[in-house]
């Protein structure tokens, strides 16, 4: 945290830029971790908090107590519930981080990490194994959903990048908008041939984290460790090209290659995430705008931020999904919509006031 | 002028070209360490493009020397260090603080992956007491007014600490108090610090109070070269602005370009 | 004695004479037509016996080989895949396209769903309907058999049929013990957790067998195919996990084992994860005995002390 004196003709004032104050780390984990609680306590099955705490307790190293929890009770905490809260944290934090990654390289904080085709492209490769695919290719569907949103992305942006300076973000967004209305057709042609698959590409693309143990979690998280880091690790180069293509170059930053890197990184996180949970909207646009409506516009606050509270939210959000309408779940895409709508309102609102 | 050092800026049969407009035709043109040169023309005569070229962010035919060295040798960092540009309608972020803003001026002596120290702060904040911006420093850019605005651009710049500042319409949105104020301390930066200043100007008079040189403008090519009094004639504004003006002497010895009225000539 | 043989020659060269198919002469008496059936909510009246029959309905395609008169089906849907010697087409029962299934110029279409114009679409092209909704309970099985049995002039068949499976039915239970404390079961239609309740026409089956289905208390909106989730399951701990997702989705019992967090459920334990053909647990034709009995067989091999 640097800070520096200057004088003004009203005496000496102490200058700080942006950074990320402790104070707002703490508070972030203090919401994740509040959230996973609640995650782990609530759901269908009621368990004794108690024995929760105990049964966590217990698998500390070198600590031995006994939680009385059943055996099935066990089970459902440890495979069921923990590794769920864990899958939403990590998609929670992924989508939020890329998010607001995407809304830093194209100076829009409405655009989403599925805005250059990632999710036409995985929900096309979902929709190619359900309905070709064998019956037992549903092992092949996180790969598919993932190749799929790489496609998607590198077909955008070979078709995008061929605009030059302020152009370039503008034929970006038009190239993704056409790569993703020309793989939902397919799409849509390929379920109109194929209708029982209908149900299940549906359900996938609501999003969702019910089928998760920790066999989805190792899957995502070499993905998500090394998407979060290039993206933490560009969070001032994110400030930087903010004030444009040729600015940025004239400062010394090749925009092209930030673009590229951070594109690459957020388009890699977005793929793993929708790998393992299918579609989930809004988080990539509520979460980073709420951090900013918090803390300010600076990439340094905002990415980290991004990551624990997008976490929170997602942990929080599933929460909702299975426990409202318990046993039955409600799709998780269908919770952050509900949330979406209320949110964009109000963005409406506050620009109203503003202009 | 230094004449045994290379000169700062060196143009030679530089154009460009947009699709199918040239807007740059074949200029040549040398700026001595140190001196100011003013390019002025109409709308549309290049200004920009041409600063933009020195700055390497258009491509250009022809060959740019900055020091001695050709500019294509450099990389991307080493020019930054050299050359800074202040833009005429720069984007501005939504939410960034002023000293944020100004803070990516010493972008180029930051590594890749690193942050600023406190010696770049301390740099930023004497750029901005020079500037009369510190009370600013908190505001977001996009709540100030185009004079303030401007200065906070310029500040940007100067943080930059290159020998060569391109200026692209310093003081277009700027009153009369923070035009002298701006190209005041831009001269005296010059002076002190022995800037080269290369400034797009469309304000003639304050262009011939403060470059030594004038470089005229007309569609991509330099048409008149040289010191104010050489290029600043009224049959040449006449011809090349299409404006009838009086070119006078004011108090101090400085050249005054004034509009006239097409109705009647001073004399009659 | 060779009156009589001329007799015989005489009527069978007369019946053949009256036939325009070639196939060969009955020697049941003829069966009345034309004949009236209630169709959904409405009735269909067939003229003469339909001979260019499009099944647009598995179960359907099922009862009318198990009836014999399969020699009168033209088509059957893409759905049909039993029995095998049922000539299986492209139509599809759940988009049915009405000029894809004139062109077989039926005189009798069969089919199950109509997702919104089909029946109109038949009836303005003269091609008579029979629609044959999904069963509720077994008694809406024997009423369908019999009327195919009236629509295809095959009423005899259809009645000896509706015996035998009335009379193994009442065999196949015989054979299961009585408990004390009903076991519960699950039954998996989709490995996203949803499943039937006992309300349903495959629940009434266990229901006959006396099993307790766990989803019945989660059906709080009462559509029968409520889902659950992966936790409900493993608290509820149902002594049989019955799957009818084998042939589509690849599941078993070594998949369910595999499931994080079942894997000591009891049933599990106990193997007694039952593996059904997806297509006899979801019809409501003939076949509902095969199903039943896959069913006994498993409760069978439960001690009745323990539930």
């Amino acid at each position: 945290m640097i800070a520096s004196r200057a004088e003004t003709r009203q005496g000496p004032v102490v200058l700080r830029p942006s950074s990320l104050k402790p104070r707002w780390l703490v508070v972030g984990v203090l919401v994740l971790g509040a959230a996973v609680l609640i995650g782990l306590l609530l759901g269908p099955v009621a368990l004794h908090r108690r024995a929760v705490a105990l049964e966590i307790v217990n698998a500390l190293p070198f600590v031995k107590v006994s939680s009385g929890l059943s055996e099935s009770h066990s089970a459902i905490l440890w495979q069921i519930r923990m590794p769920r809260v864990v899958l939403g944290g990590l998609v929670g934090a992924l989508l939020a981080s890329c998010g607001a990654a995407y809304q830093g390289v194209f100076r829009n904080p409405l655009v989403d990490p599925y805005l250059l085709g990632a999710a036409a492209g995985a929900g096309l490769g979902i929709t190619l194994v359900i309905a070709y695919g064998a019956s037992g290719a549903s092992l092949l569907l996180p790969g598919a959903a993932f190749l799929g949103a790489i496609g998607g992305v590198m077909a955008a942006y070979i078709l995008g990048r061929s605009g030059s300076g302020s152009r370039t973000t503008t034929s970006l967004v038009l190239a993704g908008v056409a790569v993703t209305s020309f793989l939902t057709a397919v799409q849509t042609y390929v379920q109109q041939r194929n209708d029982e698959t209908l149900r299940e590409v549906y359900t996938w693309i609501l999003g969702r984290l019910s089928t998760a143990g920790w066999r989805e979690v190792l899957l995502i998280l070499p993905y998500a460790a090394v998407s979060a880091l290039v993206l933490f690790l560009h969070r001032r180069l994110l400030d930087v090209i903010s004030v444009g293509d040729e600015e940025a170059d004239s400062v010394g930053v090749s925009t092209a290659r930030v673009r590229l890197l951070v594109v690459v990184a957020a388009s890699l996180g977005t793929a793993a995430a929708v790998a393992v949970s299918g579609l989930i909207g809004f988080v990539g646009i509520i979460v980073p705008h709420t951090v900013r409506l918090i803390v300010g516009s600076s990439y340094r606050l905002v990415l980290p931020l991004s990551i624990l509270f997008g976490a929170a939210f997602l942990v929080l959000a599933d929460l909702i999904a299975r426990t409202i309408i318990s046993p039955a779940e409600v799709p998780i895409g269908v919770v952050t919509a509900f949330f979406g709508a209320p949110f964009f309102m109000m963005i409406l609102r506050t620009s109203r006031r503003n202009s | 002028m230094n004449k045994s050092r290379p000169p700062a800026v060196e143009l030679t049969g530089v154009s460009v070209t947009y699709g199918q407009s040239r807007v740059v035709n074949d200029v040549s043109l040398t700026v001595a360490e140190g001196a100011w040169l003013a390019m002025i023309g109409p709308n549309g005569s290049g200004k920009t493009s041409l600063l933009k070229s020195i700055a390497g962010l258009v491509s250009h035919d022809g060959e740019v020397r900055l020091n001695g060295e050709s500019r294509s040798a450099l990389s991307r960092k080493r020019l930054a260090r050299l050359v800074a540009l202040v833009p005429q309608n720069p984007i501005v972020p939504e939410g960034m603080t002023v000293l944020d803003y100004a803070l990516i001026g010493r972008t180029p002596y930051i590594n890749y992956l690193g942050s600023e120290t406190g010696h770049d702060l301390a740099i930023v904040a004497s750029v901005l007491e020079e500037l009369d911006l510190v009370g600013f420093a908190g505001r977001t850019v996009d709540s100030l007014s185009g004079g303030e605005l401007q200065r906070v651009i310029l500040a940007r710049a100067l943080s930059q600490q290159s020998p060569i500042l391109l200026l692209d319409e310093p003081t277009a949105a700027l009153d009369v108090g923070h035009q002298q104020q701006v190209l005041e301390m831009v001269e005296t930066l010059r002076v002190s610090k022995g800037l080269t200043v290369l400034s797009a100007m469309h304000d003639l008079t304050l262009a011939a109070a403060f470059a030594q040189e004038v470089a005229l403008l007309s569609s991509g090519g330099v048409v008149s070269l040289g010191p104010p009094e050489t290029v600043l004639t009224e049959p040449a504004i006449e011809k090349f602005y299409g404006a009838m003006v009086s070119i006078m002497r004011g108090p101090d010895g400085g050249l005054a370009v004034v509009p006239r009225r097409r109705a009647g000539r001073p004399s009659e | 004695m060779r009156k009589t043989w001329l007799l015989v020659i005489l009527l069978s060269l007369l019946s053949a004479a009256c036939r325009t198919d070639g196939t060969p002469a009955r020697t049941t008496s003829e069966p009345e037509f034309p004949v009236t059936i209630s169709s959904g909510d409405a009735e269909v009246t067939i003229e003469k016996r339909p001979e260019r029959i499009v099944s647009l309905s598995s179960t359907a395609t099922e009862i009318l080989f198990a009836i014999e008169a399969g020699e009168q089906v033209e088509a059957v849907d893409d759905q049909s895949n039993y029995p095998a010697e049922a000539p299986k087409s492209d139509l599809s029962g759940f988009q049915p396209n009405v000029e894809a299934i004139a062109a077989r110029n039926p005189d009798l279409v069969i089919y199950h769903f109509d997702p919104g114009d089909l029946a109109d679409s038949l009836e303005k092209l003269g091609i008579p309907a029979l629609m044959q909704p999904a069963a509720v309970q077994l008694e809406d099985t024997y009423q369908q058999i019999s009327d195919l049995g009236l629509a295809t002039g095959k009423t005899e068949e259809a009645e000896d049929l509706v015996e035998s499976m009335k009379k193994e039915i009442t065999e196949v239970l015989e054979t299961v013990p009585e408990f004390e404390d009903p076991p519960t079961y699950y039954h998996e239609l989709e490995q996203t957790y949803f499943t039937l309740t006992s309300k349903t026409f495959a629940g009434e089956i266990y229901s006959l067998l006396g099993l307790e289905n766990i989803a019945d208390a989660a059906d709080t909106e009462g559509s029968g195919y409520p889902q659950l989730s992966a936790e409900y399951i493993i608290d509820a701990d149902p002594d049989f996990i019955f799957l009818a997702n084998t042939k589509c989705c690849a599941q078993s019992s070594e998949t369910v084992a595999q499931r994080p967090g079942w894997g000591n459920m009891k049933a599990v334990t106990g193997d007694r994860v039952v593996e059904l053909d997806d297509d006899v647990a979801s019809r409501w034709g003939p076949r509902v005995v095969d199903f039943l009995e896959a069913a006994a067989e498993a409760v069978s091999e439960l001690e009745p002390a323990n539930a």
